[in-house]
Order: C-alpha cells, then sequence, then structure tokens
C-alpha cells in the first residue's frame, strides 16, 4: 500500500466536477505558477504552516519544540524555519489555531475511507471524489489505489491536473478515473514558462493522447489579467481546445489574490501578480470569444 | 376586479408597515380600553360564581362589539380593533388565583429548577393552532351553527355551557365583521366591503375572502388570549380559492400575488419581526402519496421572495420523491439571503406519529407549530414547550453530588456510591438527569390540571372539529391528541461532557475526577494545559466520530425512553423534543464550567449542532453525526442548523448545494434542518456598519431575524460559529 502527503481533505467540495465531492490535496508540483493559490502543495515534503497574524505569543509551541525553531524573544514569536523538521508536535498544542502541519503521509487505505464517508452524500447530488493538489499524478501509485477502492464502492473519479507529467502516469490512472479537470494556462510555450516555470509541449501532448483514449476532461483557465486574458492566448485556446473531442465544457477560474496569506504562512516569496481579479465583464467577454469557438463555457 | 386597485404594494408598503405602531381607531366607533376595563369588571362584578368558559365567551364578545374598529383604505384586509390586552390580563390573574394552590414542595422544586439553569415546567398556552379546515369550509356561520347543532347530544351542563360558549363566540366573530364592513362602507375602502360582507354570511370563495377570514380569526384568537402559531398547510387550504379565482377571472396570478404580500405584510408589520414569526407550512405528502406542492406553493415562494422578510416564516415539507423543482427554487432564495424558511422530512415525521398512535389518515395533515414542533392541523393541542429541560445540567450534578455549583444549592440526590469507571459515571449522569425529567414532569402534570380554570379557550376549541364533537373544550382535553412537548437543550454540550470525562480521566488518565472536578470549580483558571487537551484531544459532538455521537445517541434514547412514556396528566403522554432555541445561551449562562473545556457561563452547543467552532470536520460529518440519532423518538421535533459559507455556494454548481444537503440529512432520518449562509467577515462589517446591512437576515433558531437587530453578544456567537470556515 502506498501513501502521499496530504495536505488538506476538503469535504462538500461544489467546483471540483459534478455534485458534492470529497477533494484531496496532495503536495508536489512540478510547475511553480505565479499566481498559485495553494502554495503549500508545490513543495512535496511536509511542512509547518504558521499564520503569525494569529499567534497570541503564549509560548508553548516553544516549550515543545526539539530543534529550538520556536523562540520567544521579547515579547515576539520567532520561527526558524530551517530548524523545523515538520515534526508536527507543536500543532496540537496551539490554542489560537497558528500551527498547522500540512502534507502528513496517508496510505490510500485511509484516503480511500475518508472519502467513502460522504459516500450517501455523493449518490443524492452525483457528485464523487477529486485529486488535485499539487499535481496528484506526481503520486501515481497513491491515486491508483485509492481511486481503485472508491471507485468500487461506486464512486464518480476525478484527477485535476495540471498536465506537466509523464505519460506513463497518466496510462495508470486512465482506468480508474471518470473525469479529468485539466489546466490549461496558456498556448504560448515561451510565455507558460515564464508564468509556470516550465513550457507547455507535454501538457498539450498529454491531452492530444487522452483525447486518442477518449475519456472526458473538463478545461479549467485560470484567468489572470497581463498573463492569459488576452484576444491572443483565448483564441489560441480556442482553437487547440476545439480540436479536441474529449472536452466537455472549458470553466475560467477567475483570478484572485485571496491566498496571499498563504504564502506567509508557508514560508514562501509571494509570487502573486499584482492584478485585480477580472470584472465580470471581462469574465464574460472571455467566455465569449471562447464560445465562438464552439466551446461550452462556464465560470 | 378593477384595474386600478392593483400594483400597489409597494407604494403602500411604508404605511402597511406602520398600521400597527401606536395605532389610535377613530373614538366615535366604540370605547376607549379604559371604557371597556371598566365594562369587563362590571361584568365579572355582576356574574360571580357563572361557569368561567361562559364568562370568557361574554367577554370575548363585549370586546368585539364594543371595542374601537378601523379600516384602512389602501389595504385589502380589514382588521383593527382596540382592546389592549384586556384578556391576558384577567388570565394572569386567574393563573395566580390557581397557582395559589400550588404545594410548597412543588413551587420551591419549580423554582429552583429556574434558578440553576436546570429544567422549567409550566402550563404552555402558547402553541396553538386552530382546525383551519372547519374555518375555511365553514366560516363563523358554520361555525356558530355547528356548536349550536351539537347542542342536542349534550349530556350535561359541562357541555352545554361550552357549546354555547363557542357558539356565542362565533356569532360575535359574525358582528364584528359586519361592524368592520359597515365602516368600511363608511370611509368608502372599497377593497374590503364585499369580502367582509361575504365572509359575514356564508364560508369564503374567493382568495380574498379566504386571507381575511384567516387574518381576523388569528386576530380574535389573540385576543382571546392564545398566540396562534401556525397558519397551517398553506398551499393545501388557499389553493382551491386560488384555482376559483383564476377560473372565474376574478383575479390574475400576479394579482392574486399581491393579494398574498398584503395578507402576509400584515403579520410582519404586528411584529416587525421581533417575534419568532407566525409558521406558513408548504408541501408534503398527501393520502394518495402525491406532493402537495402545486401552483400556490410556487406563487408563495415567489411572493415571499420578493417581499425580502423574513417573518411570517415558512416551512417546506418533503419526502423522499417529493418536488425538487420547489426544493430548488428555495435554495437558490436562501442563497440571495432569504434564509428563513426550515426544511422538514414527512419520511421521518410518518413513522414518529404511528408510533406514538396516531391515527394513519392524520399524519398527512401535519404542521409545525411555532419553530418545528409537529403537530396535526386542527386536531392536536401539541403544548410543545411544557417542559424544558438542560440535558447539560446532570454532568455537574453527577460531579459535585447533587449540588448545582455555581448556586450551591442541592437540586439532584446525593451521589449514589464511588465512580470508578466510566459506565459508574455515566450511569450517575443519567440517574441524575432521570430525577430532573420526572420533577419537571409532575411539575408540567399537576399545572395542567388548572387550565380550565385558567383559560378555557372557546373560540379556538369552537374552530376544531374534534371539540365540536367530544363537545369538550381544549383546555379539558376536548381534541383527538393532547399531547405535552418537553423540549431537551444541549446534547452536544453534554456529550462532548461525557466524552471528556472518559478521555481524560479513564483513558488517558491525565486527571482524577476530584482534578477535574477542581479544575472547572475554578474555571480552569490555572488548567490551562489541562483545557487544552479537554477542548483539543478529545473527540466531539458533530465531528462522524463513534465515542461522543455514541454517547449522544445513549443520552437522547434514555432521555427519550423516561420521557415518551409518562403520562402527561391529560389522557396523554409527553414527548421528546431535541431541541434548544435560544436556550442554548440562556441555559448557558447557568451553567458552570464544563469537562469538554467550555468555561462558565459560555453558551452551550444548539439544537443538534457540535458546539460552537468544534465541528471541525466540516458540514457532511455534522449531518452524519446528527444523523445517528433516532428522530422518530423526538416526536416534539428535533433540528439542526447548518452554517455555509457564501464560497461554497458560489456558480452555478452552487445551485446544488443545499438541496444535496437537505436530501441526504433526510435519508439519514433527520426531521429538520435550516440554513444560515454567511462569512465572518461580513458579520464584523455588518457590526460596524450596521446601516449598510438592513437586510443581512440570520435564521436564530426556530425563527428568523435581522442580524443587526441581535444584541452584540448574539452577533458574537454567530460570528465565532462563521469565523471557522474563513480563509
Amino acid at each position: 500500500m502506498t501513501s502521499a502527503p496530504v495536505a488538506e481533505i476538503k469535504r462538500m467540495a461544489v467546483h471540483d466536477g459534478p455534485g458534492l465531492r470529497t477533494t484531496l490535496f496532495l503536495k508536489g508540483c512540478p510547475l511553480h505558477c505565479l499566481w498559485c493559490h495553494n502554495p503549500e502543495c508545490i513543495s512535496g515534503a511536509p511542512q509547518l504552516l504558521f499564520r503569525a497574524p494569529r499567534c497570541a505569543v503564549c509560548g508553548r509551541c516553544a516549550a515543545v519544540c526539539p530543534t529550538g525553531a520556536h523562540r520567544i524573544e521579547s515579547g515576539r514569536h520567532i520561527f526558524r524555519r530551517e530548524l523545523c523538521t515538520a515534526c508536527g508536535r507543536c500543532e496540537t498544542r496551539c490554542p489560537a489555531g497558528a500551527l498547522t502541519l500540512c502534507g502528513r503521509a496517508m496510505s490510500a487505505a485511509e484516503a480511500a475511507a475518508a472519502i467513502l464517508e460522504d459516500l450517501d452524500f455523493y449518490r443524492v447530488s452525483g457528485g464523487g471524489a477529486t485529486l488535485s493538489g499539487g499535481e496528484p499524478l506526481l503520486h501515481p501509485e497513491f491515486c491508483v489505489e485509492t481511486l481503485a477502492l472508491v471507485r468500487g464502492e461506486g464512486v464518480h473519479c476525478a484527477v485535476d491536473t495540471s498536465g506537466a507529467v509523464s505519460w506513463s502516469a497518466f496510462e495508470k490512472v486512465l482506468p480508474v478515473t471518470d473525469l479529468f479537470l485539466y489546466d490549461f494556462k496558456q498556448a504560448d510555450s515561451r510565455r507558460h514558462r515564464f508564468c509556470t516555470g516550465m513550457g507547455n509541449e507535454v501538457i498539450l501532448e498529454n491531452l492530444r493522447k487522452i483525447d486518442e483514449v477518449g475519456k472526458p476532461v473538463e478545461i479549467r483557465i485560470p484567468l489572470v489579467p497581463e498573463h492569459n486574458d488576452d484576444p491572443v492566448s483565448l483564441d489560441a485556446a480556442g482553437t487547440f481546445l476545439a480540436s479536441l473531442g474529449c472536452v466537455t465544457q472549458v470553466r475560467l477560474l477567475a483570478y484572485h489574490a485571496l491566498a496571499r496569506r498563504k504564502y506567509a504562512a508557508a514560508g514562501m516569496a509571494d509570487t502573486m501578480p499584482d492584478v485585480p481579479p477580472p470584472s465580470p465583464q471581462q469574465l464574460l467577454a472571455a467566455a465569449d470569444r471562447l464560445r465562438g469557438f464552439g466551446l461550452r463555457v462556464t465560470y | 376586479m378593477e384595474q386600478s386597485l392593483w400594483n400597489t404594494f409597494d407604494i403602500v408598503r411604508p404605511l402597511l408597515d406602520a398600521q400597527y405602531d401606536n395605532r389610535r381607531c377613530d373614538p366615535g366607533t366604540g370605547l376607549s380600553v379604559e371604557e371597556l376595563r371598566q365594562e369587563t369588571e362590571r361584568y365579572l362584578a355582576t356574574h360571580q360564581g357563572e361557569p368561567l368558559i361562559r364568562t370568557r365567551a361574554a367577554l370575548f364578545e363585549l370586546l368585539l362589539l364594543k371595542g374601537r374598529i378601523d379600516v384602512d383604505p389602501f389595504d385589502w384586509f380589514a382588521d383593527h380593533l382596540e382592546t389592549g390586552r384586556i384578556l391576558y390580563e384577567y388570565r394572569s390573574r386567574w393563573f395566580q388565583e390557581a397557582y395559589s394552590r400550588l404545594s410548597a414542595e412543588d413551587r420551591r422544586d419549580a423554582e429552583a429548577g429556574v434558578r440553576c439553569g436546570a429544567f422549567q415546567a409550566d402550563l404552555d398556552l402558547t402553541h396553538t393552532s386552530p382546525d383551519w379546515e372547519s374555518i375555511l369550509e365553514l366560516g363563523p356561520c358554520g361555525l356558530r351553527d355547528r356548536a349550536l347543532a351539537a347542542l342536542e347530544k349534550a349530556a350535561c351542563d359541562r357541555e352545554r355551557e361550552f357549546l354555547r360558549a363557542a357558539a356565542r363566540c362565533y356569532e360575535a366573530m359574525r358582528l364584528f365583521i359586519l361592524r368592520l364592513a359597515e365602516l368600511a362602507q363608511r370611509k368608502n375602502c372599497v377593497r374590503v366591503i364585499g369580502a367582509l360582507r361575504a365572509i359575514a354570511e356564508r364560508p369564503p370563495e374567493t382568495l380574498q375572502e379566504a386571507f381575511q377570514l384567516a387574518y381576523i380569526y388569528h386576530e380574535l384568537q389573540e385576543i382571546e388570549g392564545e398566540p396562534v402559531r401556525s397558519m397551517g398547510c398553506f398551499d393545501r387550504l388557499f389553493v382551491k380559492f386560488y384555482l376559483h379565482d383564476l377560473e372565474k377571472g376574478i383575479l390574475t396570478r400576479d394579482q392574486a400575488k399581491e393579494l398574498l404580500k398584503f395578507y402576509w405584510f400584515k403579520f410582519y408589520a404586528r411584529t416587525h419581526g421581533n417575534e419568532a414569526g407566525k409558521n406558513f407550512c408548504l408541501g408534503g405528502m398527501l393520502p394518495d402519496g402525491g406532493d402537495a406542492v402545486n401552483e400556490l406553493t410556487f406563487l408563495a415562494c415567489e411572493a415571499y421572495h420578493e417581499m425580502r422578510v423574513y417573518n411570517p416564516k415558512l416551512s417546506m415539507r418533503m419526502f423522499r420523491g417529493s418536488s425538487d423543482a420547489i426544493l430548488r427554487r428555495v435554495a437558490a432564495y436562501m442563497r440571495d439571503g432569504m434564509t428563513s424558511t426550515v426544511f422538514i422530512n414527512d419520511d421521518t415525521a410518518f413513522p414518529m406519529f404511528l408510533k406514538r398512535g396516531k391515527d394513519p389518515l392524520d399524519v398527512y395533515n401535519y404542521i409545525p407549530i411555532g419553530c418545528y414542533e409537529p403537530a396535526i392541523m386542527g386536531r392536536e393541542m401539541c403544548c410543545s414547550m411544557s417542559a424544558l429541560i438542560n440535558l447539560v445540567k446532570p454532568v455537574e450534578l453527577a460531579l459535585n453530588g447533587g449540588i448545582d455549583p455555581l448556586t450551591g444549592e442541592r437540586i439532584g440526590p446525593p451521589a449514589a456510591g464511588t465512580i470508578r469507571s466510566f459506565d459508574d459515571f455515566f450511569a450517575e449522569y443519567r440517574r441524575q438527569l432521570g430525577v430532573m425529567i420526572d420533577r419537571a414532569l409532575r411539575i408540567a402534570a399537576t399545572r395542567s390540571a388548572f387550565w380550565p380554570e385558567v383559560n378555557p379557550s372557546p373560540l379556538l376549541s369552537g374552530s376544531m372539529r374534534d371539540c365540536i364533537a367530544s363537545r369538550r373544550d381544549v383546555s379539558e382535553f376536548g381534541t383527538r391528541y393532547n399531547t405535552s412537548g418537553v423540549m431537551c437543550a444541549g446534547i452536544g454540550s453534554a456529550a462532548d461532557s461525557l466524552t471528556a470525562v472518559r478521555v481524560l480521566v479513564f483513558e488517558r488518565k491525565l486527571c482524577t475526577l476530584d482534578e477535574l472536578n477542581r479544575a472547572l470549580a475554578a474555571d480552569w483558571q490555572g488548567y490551562e494545559e489541562l483545557r487544552e487537551e479537554a477542548l483539543r484531544g478529545v473527540p466531539k459532538w458533530g465531528n462522524n466520530l463513534p465515542l461522543p455521537d455514541g454517547i449522544a445517541v445513549e443520552i437522547a434514547a434514555f432521555a427519550a425512553g423516561r420521557i415518551n412514556h409518562t403520562p402527561n396528566g391529560k389522557g396523554a403522554t409527553f414527548q421528546m423534543g431535541l431541541w434548544s432555541i435560544d436556550h442554548c445561551r440562556r441555559y448557558g449562562e447557568k451553567t458552570g464550567a464544563l469537562p469538554d473545556g467550555r468555561r462558565a457561563r459560555e453558551v452551550l452547543s444548539k439544537n443538534l449542532d457540535a458546539s460552537i467552532g468544534m465541528d471541525r470536520r466540516g458540514t457532511t460529518a455534522l449531518i452524519h453525526s446528527a444523523g445517528k440519532l433516532d428522530h422518530t423518538e423526538f416526536p416534539d421535533g428535533s433540528v439542526l442548523d447548518v452554517m455555509l459559507h457564501p464560497s461554497a455556494l458560489t456558480g452555478e454548481d452552487g445551485d446544488a448545494v443545499i438541496p444535496a444537503l437537505v436530501r441526504t440529512y433526510f435519508e439519514n432520518g433527520g426531521f429538520a434542518v435550516h440554513f444560515n449562509i454567511f462569512d465572518a467577515g461580513t458579520l464584523r462589517q455588518a457590526q460596524r456598519e450596521p446601516e449598510k446591512f438592513s437586510e443581512l437576515q440570520v435564521r436564530v433558531c426556530g425563527w428568523s431575524v435581522r442580524f443587526i437587530d441581535l444584541a452584540p453578544e448574539d452577533q458574537e456567537l454567530f460570528i465565532r460559529d462563521a469565523e471557522k470556515e474563513d480563509l
């Protein structure tokens, strides 16, 4: 039985596929998107999230920390992340909920049990399970085992992927996946590299191969002003996506900066673009532009 | 009808809103309240020794025939009658006279129960609903004649007195309606004259006549002295009038909707939403297995949504296979901020009623009376708050040998023996709870016996076909079902506290029971580490976890076993309800620190909910926990509050959330559920800038209010509850 670092289990998720779903966020991602809204899922290692504004400076974390990563100095909480081994001892001591260990290893059996807890909600709503992240397909064995276990109980299975993994990972999960939620960020590979740290060749190639196999795919475009909402980008995306038969719909995800606090909590440099979220008019315009290619677009 | 009379609701809304505010009727129309009081006093002085029910009918008649009245030209309905609260005042006097004969022990126990926040018990006259079918089918003349016709069968004076009193009330009602009609004629209030004249002489035929009669009945019953808590199964009762008007071309759909707004707005104007609200029930299964949802149901939801009020309040009955269309519609309105609808499950209600021995033909006609307390429309006096029990208090009593820690009073028996295991402790909890329940029920039953001396209700009883058939007033248990409800509050806090004792003392052995007790006596001061363990290291109710959920199930089953078989002194038995409404706060203020980490005087868990902030595993887990209880054992109702963050409901997909949650809860056997949808940020802002959030409504318990009208401490509870959902 394989395991994977799970950042979060989100129950009653409604935006990760049809119906009410349970979404597992796995840690580790090959991309570094500027606008990433789950930055704590980029690293594959467990890490401690420290939400400084919540800290009451009580010092209980410092009392249990085996490496001295937490210190209270002149009424301030100093967290030296480089000393933290992500042992998680401080998490349960913090009365303010400022400390969370993100990425505990979970076995496929445990993950399946967590998913099956809400089986009745899936049945009533036509929902199911979604593996997301991070990039879940960095853990293909875990995905296969988990999905096989829940699919046996009649659970609809979706995988939310960046596509930036080897085809062999897709080959493994294809038999146990009912729907892919597939990110499409930018059709121009040079610009894609600028935004995500990687060209898009593998992503497009994998999408074509899924199309050949014939699995349904919901395309998700994070609409980020100045990065992919211009007519050229949208037309290129529309042209490519319209050439595929597997696309059930294109969903526009409006960029927002709500995740900014998470960068600080994870001790990461904030890369989020300093642009306002797209207005309803901009969203509608982008949707209409893509609809011009015969695509079904929601947002 | 004449076109120019329509499309006025939004224009006259401010006038409708103010119609009951410091209203002074024209002195030329009758006696002032002070003069009425003199007349009623004179009546009482000259009629000493006559049966109380005759006195009640006579006083009622006097107010209706001599009080000042008024009619508004802009309104589609007439009702104004200035009586003060004279009959309530007499009732209080009769109450005091009767209660002065209670035994010293009874009074001492009752007062201690209240002082310690352990229980309350009394004669509950505030949860009634009349026989709406009889009222609409017969009208005042028919109701009067039905009572008179029954005189033939009367076997004794008591029965004759009752029937004559009932007939007298309905004749008074007819004459009152005629008074309104004549005034309307004089003031040229053309909207109402026809309907008033019609219902004064025959049963209603049009929608306006039916609404007019229902509203006048409502007002008059409240003058008689019993609040009308439910206006019945709205769509079933009124659809025939609606269809009649459409067919005859009397009203268009839009005009019917406008009429309904005028009707409903009267209920709002009465209280400006500051009381619990009158219940209108929609939907549910019909005797043929079909769905009661009809054209009027949709019209009603539309009108309600457009009015943007939260009072009156709607209850939506559902069953497996009931209309998804109406569920989706109501869910969409909720997303739009109109959250004041409670969903109720026929599939749990029916077996629950059958267990209680109710007639299988009656169950289709139930309504929630008050907030969620189910009762058969027109056939049941449910007295749903005859006793209130704080399920958490016995935890304190078990820890302190029967002494209430905050007051130092002994209200429970001394400890039965040394507690060596969790089983011992749980047994002691049950023993203390059992004693408390028995005491509360004894007090409630004793006081029920005073009912005929305190409050015979000839108007209400005269509507009830069972009372006419049995020739007995409701105070003499003339209806088919005469139940007494027992609200049990704080199931979550009770389960969490017992779980904490088990885990901290007997499993992890972090402290002894004595040490835990010292920590509680100190309100956790100096025991912060232990408190952290209690808060965070112990599983909590509402998270779909076997230990606390199992304990909650055991507590509820024990209480139900004790309550549901105890005779209520009215020829029936008490019945358990598992809800708290705002007693989570009231009882919380009288409850010391608890083993679950809660500090003294803080709020207890509300209704079936987790303790505040403790439903850490989300809504689906909360629903699974609540679904483990056997809701058919709570015939006085039960309800779950679900708080949703708006982000869970955005986009097209968001439409599916509320229907899915309701359906799944009901598949799990739940009885009733309602929703609050907001984020903590919005609530904080509303607190700072109330003028910008006058429309923000929250479902408090069994009713909704404007957030800005809540007391600051209640606002704080909502914010704390919402905060856990924010990023």
